[in-house]
């Protein structure tokens, strides 16, 4: 199994956080749409905790080590997912320009995922109601946890918006997977 | 440096390494496709490329090992590595042991270079020789797409 620079739980305040200091949470309420980046909009369906960094929000209810809802509203060619790291070679994935669906979650998962799990059942999407697509990741910690993720994006005006939520396979992934079935239907471009 | 001199001389006295080679790659060759996916995929160009050319070099698994080059290419995604990846690609596919990923990778290429001739027969020959592919109805899509484009 391969130990990632940017591997989801060894950098799971590293993703929330960001050489900026520590992030500040704050409260996205149950009853008010949400903009993600000043580039998308959700409604949350419930009470959750936001961390915001340069990139990305990530959204939980009982901690992100357990669930964890993380936006990407707008990534840029040329960007990876997640900052440079602080030192050392910077040999992120990027995202590029013309990407064939296959090759972005490809991109993912290099990214998030420790263990290069393949993408399952890849298919098409309509995400923030673009022609977009969809993914299923499943994978086992280097700790032993198996977790499972849901990763749904698309391509709007040459940037990478993606939505991908991830939690502990045991009683977490099914605990909030209908509500972010619904997040996931009122994603809208803002 | 003296203790490494004295195992060259023991394995040379036994032959070499030439004689148990055959039984080597004969161990590692289930487990090779999915190291070289972890190699390629640390992005360590520099360190992948001079392995994959010895490994190109020994002639073993030429399919998978030109395949993998494609895939370093691919990632690494220099000016000309589009048109080195198409290339390394199809080496792969004059090899039996080229796995199927190959074709799709090569078919998605040649969408973006425009070759919708090549990219329709590569995706199709993925489908048929994968038809349970984890990609299956993205791979259709794109199929569409070029159908659409070539209307």
């Amino acid at each position: 199994m391969t130990t990632r620079p940017y591997a989801w739980l060894v950098c799971a305040l590293a993703l929330v956080g960001c050489a900026v200091g520590p992030p500040r949470p704050a409260l996205i309420e149950q009853q008010h749409s949400a903009v993600i980046g000043g580039a998308l909009t959700v409604d949350p369906q419930i009470e959750w905790t936001s961390l915001r960094a340069e990139g990305h929000e990530t959204w939980t209810v009982d901690g992100t080590a357990l669930d964890a809802l993380v936006f990407f509203p707008a990534v840029a060619d040329g960007e990876g997912l997640l900052p440079p790291p602080a030192k050392g070679p910077d040999t992120r994935p990027r995202f590029r320009r013309g990407m064939s669906e296959t090759e972005i979650a490809e991109l993912v998962v290099d990214t998030l995922f420790p263990g290069r799990p393949q993408p399952r059942n890849l298919r098409p999407f309509e995400f923030a109601r673009k022609p977009g697509f969809r993914f299923d990741v499943d994978y086992v910690t280097p700790g032993g946890l198996h977790r499972k993720a849901l990763v749904a994006g698309a391509v709007v005006q040459d940037r990478l918006r993606l939505m991908v939520y991830v939690a502990v396979a045991l009683h977490y992934f099914a605990e909030y997977r209908d509500v972010v079935e619904r997040i996931l239907s009122s994603v809208q471009l803002h | 440096m003296v203790r490494l001199q004295e195992l060259a001389r023991s394995v040379n006295a036994r032959g070499g390494i030439g004689r148990r080679r055959a039984e080597y790659l004969a161990q590692i060759e289930p487990l090779l496709s999915v190291s070289l996916g972890d190699e390629v995929s640390r992005r360590d160009f520099p360190a992948t490329d001079v392995l994959l050319r010895r490994l190109v070099a020994t002639g073993a698994r030429p399919g998978t090992a030109h395949f993998f080059q494609g895939e370093l290419y691919r990632l690494r995604g220099l000016s000309e590595d589009g048109q080195r990846a198409i290339g390394a690609y199809r080496q792969a596919l004059e090899f039996s042991d080229a796995p199927p990923q190959t074709l799709r990778n090569l078919g998605l290429l040649l969408v973006r270079s425009d070759d919708r001739a090549g990219a329709r027969s590569a995706l199709e020959r993925y489908l048929e020789l994968v038809p349970d592919a984890e990609d299956r109805e993205m791979v259709k899509v794109r199929l569409g797409h070029i159908e659409e484009v070539a209307r």
